[in-house]
């Protein structure tokens, strides 16, 4: 028989990328030492890890990272997000996400799919770089990689401090001054009084209580200043709260007992200091 | 009466004077700053999330390392050297209070919010830091 020679199989360069993914790889600088360390490659990983994960949940897309690549050579990880009602790969969250990272580090400004969330834990991940390392993101094509570099992690600081971090309701725990005007009712089911603000006469705080002995306090301070602490309730982007939870009142002398007047001339300036520096020192406790 | 606006800053200042601050009398400050603090005309303004973030927002922009021409300019309208780099903390949540809540005026003796003020605040928003010759103006 003849000699047939089966034409040898030329094996590709890379692997066909027949699904979505992203990639995360981490070299050593210390060309004595190729290993990478374990600590650092895994911090790392987790933070990007946590980046896509936000990124995908302010999407509204419910994955699971897959790993579809792992190689130790340079530690080398790449993932794939799958949707967990089809189970097939999200591939256009993978494709918004790294043309959002090339605009970013193109341009510093951040792209319309990344909220403020999204561009904070892109923050937090540039900028936990491990030192002597080189760290490059892709999206699954070997010569595609973009390196985190000191331009990266300026580029989406600028970014994240472009996009306007949307506001919600939100309480906060404080005091609050006003005039006690009106009280609502005395039944013990609705106790509440409304306080107007002196800087903001036409607004008023509605202030519910839950203790009764707290009445006594609200007979003594009606048409005077209070001082209500507890839990302070704000609308976005508005400056004064709009309720309160009432945990205590104080009421507030009718005359002041010390004005700012007599406040001149408490302290005398130590030697060496201006006045400027000095009260900057009391201030921050320096 | 006159109605005096003080920044929620104070309160710290008071809490320093409490514990580590003698008067030149020889007593201690609390009783007098406590007592000044429950003037009815003393508005503690809290520190919002608005407050926080234009605060951070004032101090991310107001930096030599991103606006390197900050720092020379400053010193040359007079500022010393040692504060003329960034717009620290303290400094940002006083101006960032004034921005908020809407102050015509923020009264202050710090030269970089003077300076900052007057080149690029004041334009902007019309607020304007200046400090007080008289307690009585």
């Amino acid at each position: 028989m003849p000699d047939q020679k089966r034409p040898r199989k030329k094996r590709s360069a890379q692997p066909a990328r027949s699904t979505p993914s992203l990639s995360l790889k981490i070299e050593t600088t210390d060309t004595k030492r190729r290993n990478v360390n374990v600590d650092d490659f895994l911090k790392t990983a987790e933070k990007w890890l946590s980046a896509l994960k936000t990124f995908a949940l302010e999407q509204g897309e419910l994955v699971k990272w897959e790993i579809v690549d792992l190689k130790k050579s340079s530690a080398f990880i790449q993932v794939q997000p799958v949707k967990i009602r089809t189970q097939k790969p999200a591939a256009k969250l993978v494709k918004t996400w790294d043309d959002g990272l090339r605009k970013i580090e193109k341009t510093g400004r951040p792209p319309t799919k990344f909220t403020s969330s999204s561009l904070a834990a892109l923050e937090e991940f540039v900028f936990s770089v491990p030192q002597n390392t080189v760290v490059s993101v892709g999206n699954g094509d070997a010569t595609a990689g973009l390196p985190i570099t000191a331009v990266t992690q300026r580029r989406v600081e600028q970014a994240a401090h472009l996009r306007p971090v949307v506001l919600r309701e939100y309480t906060s725990h404080g005091s609050v001054r006003g005039r006690l005007a009106v009280l609502d009712s005395w039944k013990p089911e609705e106790r509440s009084f409304h306080l107007q603000l002196p800087l903001a006469p036409d607004r008023h705080v509605r202030c519910t209580y839950r203790d009764p002995t707290l009445v006594t306090s609200l007979g003594s301070g009606f048409e005077g200043t209070v001082e209500i602490t507890g839990l302070l309730r704000y609308k976005p982007e508005q400056s004064w709260p709009y309720a309160a939870d009432v945990d205590r009142i104080r009421v507030l002398p009718r005359s002041p007992e010390v004005s700012l007047r007599d406040l001149v001339g408490l302290i005398h300036l130590p030697e060496g200091f201006d006045s400027v520096s000095y009260v900057r020192s009391v201030r921050d406790a320096e | 009466m006159r109605r005096v606006l003080v920044f929620v800053f104070l309160q710290s200042v008071s809490e320093h004077l409490t514990f580590s601050v003698t008067l030149s009398d020889g007593t201690s400050a609390e009783e007098k700053m406590s007592k000044f603090l429950d003037n009815p005309y003393v508005v503690p303004l809290q520190a919002t999330q608005e407050v926080a973030m234009t605060s951070s927002r004032l101090q991310f922009r107001f930096d030599s390392k991103r606006m390197p021409e900050l720092r020379d300019k400053a010193i040359a309208a007079g500022v010393p050297k040692d504060n003329a780099s960034k717009l620290r903390r303290a400094d940002a949540d006083v101006l960032a209070t004034a921005l908020v809540y809407k102050a015509a005026r923020l009264t202050t003796y710090d030269p970089l919010l003077l300076f900052i003020g007057k080149t690029y605040i004041t334009p902007e928003t019309g607020l304007e830091p200046h400090p007080r010759t008289s307690i009585d103006k």
